[in-house]
């Protein structure tokens, strides 16, 4: 058997904490470690003074330690309480003891602390195993709360999604369920299902739910039901009808959830209340719709379309714009019109106008002239109204254009006739007056104003009945013209103005078709009718007075005649019929000759006249010369007559008629008494110097009326007095004058005398 | 491996690059969980998974990668977890590093399930040796070894110098390292 003794060395290895103690309790032996953790410890010293036992009932005495031999000791040290584990062992020795154990740590910073390390422990000692397994506890423990704070901070993170997915259920009006398909059960509803469909979710089973759904909504989605096999995930919508009747959208979209072999055993879903979802879709597709009739009449207007953006960039245009421009829409997206459409006759206060209406964002309405691709102008009529977004944003332009091309060659043309006829009116001498369809003047020409004296400011806009009013107080009382309202097409009658100067008018209406035929608007035309009645009524007296002074002769050549005829007269008395029907005969011929050349002269036959420059005097002296007044030996005194006279322009043929015609007067009506006196007075009238041929008898006279008349025909001052006349003389030698340019004054004192002057321009010698 | 070894890859991520970065490791490798235990036994493959997503997420090679994690694990780690005992093996590196098999055999008693490596020391001198390295795992951990020798120089204030002279992966029988050390600060 082998000795189970120990050497001294093998027991410090295996137990370097050791100690023993001799029957007096002294320490006498210590393992080679326990000084570092129980300094007092050392041979000598009593035992109890360094050591104490932790039970009580134990001790370091003899007997104690016999009945624990052994057993498990626990020591503490005195000065700091550590512990030691380990068991009491007898030596050889009688009373000693020995101590094997090792000091107590729960943790290696305890070890650390008392100066101790792993290698003042024995190997077999299983401290440092134990303090790794306690400090690898302790690190698991640290792993476990930090893992517990992982979950912590992940359940409050999912407690805030969850209410956050609540919130956001509650306000999408979402109702979360989940359904079993075997017992047609809700294993959840959401209790927002009452909101919705008016049922509590204990009242609702998926089978009852689904069959509030209307049948005309049952097939819109994209699956046709919610239990379909064929797919995991399934949404549809329909209509369903509320506990209290009302009809509600919903939309179901839900999947599948299938049991381990992938059987389905029910669905997870949301219900969520799209009704006002759907109503907004049917607003926008109807808006959708008028949006597109509304692009399709842009499309197919026959008005060009222009949208730009805020820059006032093309981005569309419609076919009427290619068709009216030339230009494309890919030609023109991205530019400004402007700078494409416009060119050398676009009016450029137009372009500046729109420009600031444009940049001011406020719609504008112009017309321009715009140039086509092919050069070709051409004019547009264009509104421009600003696009705005619903914040009122500008987001950019519509402008709509419409060739005006051909308006404008009328309103041009119209323009032109307008004026044409405008200078004509103006220029016609007859009186013009236009009513428009509402009976207002609104027309009247120069002529008009010149017969009544009335402005055109005045007359225009006044009403049928006050145009009459004011015609009327130009006429005499008794004289009101009928009204205009009551003339009709092709009416006349003559009205008598007396202011402002006595004026005889012819009224005629014509009334003016529109574009129906329908009359809408009538013109009043008058014409002056003073001088065409005033020849009328001459010409009745002409004829009266003719007839008349033609049968005097004439009676007096047939009563002689047949006296000749009807009885036997001696030779004298036969010549002195025959010499007064001579006479009579001559003064015939001479008035029948002088009513030719009055009525010659009268027709405008101007042509008949022979003008010539030439110096009056010779004329005179012709005259003179060739005159011969029968019993009568006066001769007129030229003395005042200078030699070298004035050059007229006249016919000297018909100024020696006119001056005979004077000169023969001043013999006849002085009776051969009193001197005849010619001469040529110069006078500047008009700005035109005249030469006169005055003629100035010492006879009778006249008075102021017979002066008055002095150039009627067939008047004659004294017809009783015996003188031969026609009555014709002085108004044909007023003719001849004024044809070759100049004019007659009569002045005369009855009893005095009578001055008669022809006035006639002077030419320039060369 | 031990959670520990998983756990001090995430703390080295954490530490140096922010958790951010440790979720884009933990997304590449295709962790599902949320933290390890340190004394439960994962998959050596786990470990591995996170190595190399932490290598393409942090665009390192596993070389270096591998070797800041060797000295993490010692400096941080082990001397975090363990420091009295880690300190308890030895006064300096010498005895530290001939006493590495005395420490793995005591946790090895405490973690039965654990494969540690085989240390043996040889050519021992006043300034250098060779460490020998085997282990049961597939060659190219031998950068973690020496991240190891450079954290256990550190824990001492000791320079070193580290050098593969034999390499498991050029067919070698197993890696050994010569290890000088100089004077401690």
């Amino acid at each position: 058997m082998i000795r189970r003794g120990l050497t001294a060395r093998a027991v410090d290895r295996a137990f370097p904490f050791h100690f023993a103690f001799d029957a007096n309790r002294i320490i006498v032996q210590v393992g080679p470690s326990l000084h570092r953790v129980a300094p007092g410890a050392r041979p000598g010293v009593r035992v109890e003074d360094v050591f104490s036992l932790t039970r009580a009932s134990l001790s370091f005495s003899e007997q104690s330690l016999e009945s624990a031999e052994g057993d498990l000791a626990v020591l503490a040290l005195k000065s700091s309480r550590s512990l030691f584990r380990g068991q009491f062992e007898r030596l050889d020795q009688a009373g000693s003891w020995i101590f094997l154990g090792t000091p107590w740590f729960n943790t290696a910073e305890a070890v650390e602390a008392a100066g101790l390390a792993l290698s003042d422990f024995a190997p077999h000692d299983s401290i440092s195993e134990l303090l790794v397994v306690g400090q690898t506890q302790q690190i698991a423990l640290k792993d476990l709360e930090k893992l517990a704070g992982r979950l912590a901070v992940q359940r409050e993170q999912f407690r805030r999604t969850e209410t956050l997915y609540r919130a956001a259920i509650a306000a999408a009006n979402a109702v979360p369920y989940q359904e079993d398909f075997a017992s047609d059960q809700f294993v959840y509803l959401n209790e927002g299902i009452e909101k919705l469909t008016g049922f509590k979710p204990a009242e609702l089973r998926p089978s009852t739910l689904r069959a509030l759904a209307q049948p005309d909504s049952k097939d819109v989605g994209d699956d046709t039901t919610l239990r379909g096999k064929t797919s995991l995930r399934n949404r549809r919508d329909f209509r369903i009808r509320t506990m209290n009747g009302d009809e509600r959208w919903i939309t179901d979209a839900s999947a599948i959830v299938e049991d381990d072999r992938g059987n389905p055993i029910g669905a997870i879903g949301i219900l969520e209340d799209i009704t006002g979802r759907k109503r907004n879709e049917k607003r926008l597709r109807e808006s959708e719709e008028e949006a597109r009739r509304l692009a399709l009449v842009v499309a197919r207007t026959s008005n060009a379309v222009v949208l730009t953006d805020s820059r006032r960039r093309v981005e569309w245009v419609n076919e009427a714009f290619t068709r009216i421009s030339g230009y494309e829409l890919a030609d023109v997206v991205g530019k400004s019109p402007g700078s494409l459409l416009q060119g050398p006759g676009t009016d450029h206060a137009t372009v500046t106008r729109v420009r600031k209406a444009l940049e001011a964002e406020e719609p504008v309405s112009f017309e321009i002239l715009n140039y086509h691709r092919s050069g070709r102008a051409y004019w547009l009529e264009v509104e421009v109204q600003p696009m705005r977004d619903s914040a009122g944003e500008l987001t950019g332009f519509m402008a709509v254009q419409a060739d005006i091309t051909a308006r404008k060659r009328y309103e041009e043309r119209l323009a032109r006739l307008s004026s044409e006829l405008d200078t004509i009116l103006k220029l016609v001498p007859d009186g013009v007056v236009a009513f428009d369809a509402s009976g207002s003047v609104s027309y009247c020409n120069a002529a008009f104003e010149r017969l009544t004296g009335l402005t055109s400011a005045k007359v225009r806009g006044l009403r049928n009945q006050q145009l009459d009013d004011i015609l009327a107080q130009l006429c005499a009382a008794d004289q009101r013209p009928l009204a205009t309202a009551d003339l009709r097409e092709g009416d006349a009658d003559v009205i008598r103005l007396e202011r402002p100067r006595r004026t005889i008018v012819a009224r005629t209406v014509r009334e003016v078709r529109g574009g129906y035929g329908n009359p809408d608007q009538r013109v009043i035309y008058l014409r002056d009718v003073t001088r065409e009645t005033e020849i009328d009524r001459m010409k009745s007296e002409f004829l009266s007075l003719a007839a008349h002074e033609l049968r005097t002769p004439m009676s007096s050549v047939l009563g002689f005649a047949e006296l000749l005829i009807s009885r036997d007269f001696d030779a004298a008395t036969q010549r002195s019929i025959a010499q007064t029907i001579h006479r009579q005969s001559l003064l015939l011929v001479q008035m029948v000759n002088e009513l030719l050349d009055l009525a010659r002269i009268e027709s405008g036959r101007v042509d008949d006249f022979n003008l010539q420059v030439q110096p009056v005097g010779p004329i005179i002296t012709e005259t003179l010369t060739a005159l011969l007044i029968p019993g009568d030996d006066r001769k007129v005194d030229v003395s005042s007559i200078a030699s070298t006279t004035p050059s007229v322009n006249v016919d000297a043929a018909k100024l020696r008629q006119a001056i005979t015609n004077v000169v023969s007067n001043a013999y006849k009506y002085s009776r051969g008494k009193g001197a005849i006196r010619m001469s040529l007075p110069i006078e500047t009238r008009n700005n035109r110097t005249m030469v006169g041929i005055r003629v100035q008898d010492e006879g009778a006279g006249m008075s102021e009326e017979q002066l008055s008349r002095i150039f009627e025909r067939f008047y004659r001052a004294d017809p009783s007095s015996g003188i031969p006349g026609t009555g014709l003389g002085m108004t044909l030698v007023r003719e001849i004058i004024e044809i070759m340019g100049g004019s007659v004054d009569v002045a005369s004192q009855p009893g005095q005398g009578t001055v008669v002057t022809l006035w006639l321009p002077t030419i320039e010698a060369d | 491996m031990y959670g520990l070894v998983n756990r001090a890859v995430e703390e080295l991520i954490c530490r140096d690059y922010g958790v951010a970065t440790w979720e884009q490791v933990r997304a590449e490798a295709g962790l599902t969980v949320d933290g390890f235990i340190s004394n439960a036994a994962y998959p050596d493959e786990v470990t591995y998974d996170l190595v190399g997503a932490a290598c393409k997420v942090l665009d390192q090679s596993a070389h270096r990668f591998l070797m800041g994690f060797g000295e993490y694990w010692v400096t941080h780690t082990a001397l975090e977890s363990y420091g009295p005992l880690m300190r308890g093996v030895g006064h300096n590196v010498p005895e530290f590093l001939t006493k590495l098999p005395h420490l793995h055999s005591r946790i090895q008693l405490i973690f039965p399930n654990l494969s540690p490596p085989q240390f043996s020391c040889s050519d021992i001198g006043a300034n250098s040796m060779h460490l020998h390295y085997g282990t049961a795992r597939p060659a190219g951990l031998e950068p973690f070894v020496e991240g190891l020798v450079h954290g256990i120089g550190k824990m001492f204030n000791t320079p070193m110098e580290v050098e593969l002279v034999a390499d498991r992966r050029e067919g070698a029988d197993h890696s050994i390292f010569l290890v000088r050390w100089g004077t401690p600060a």
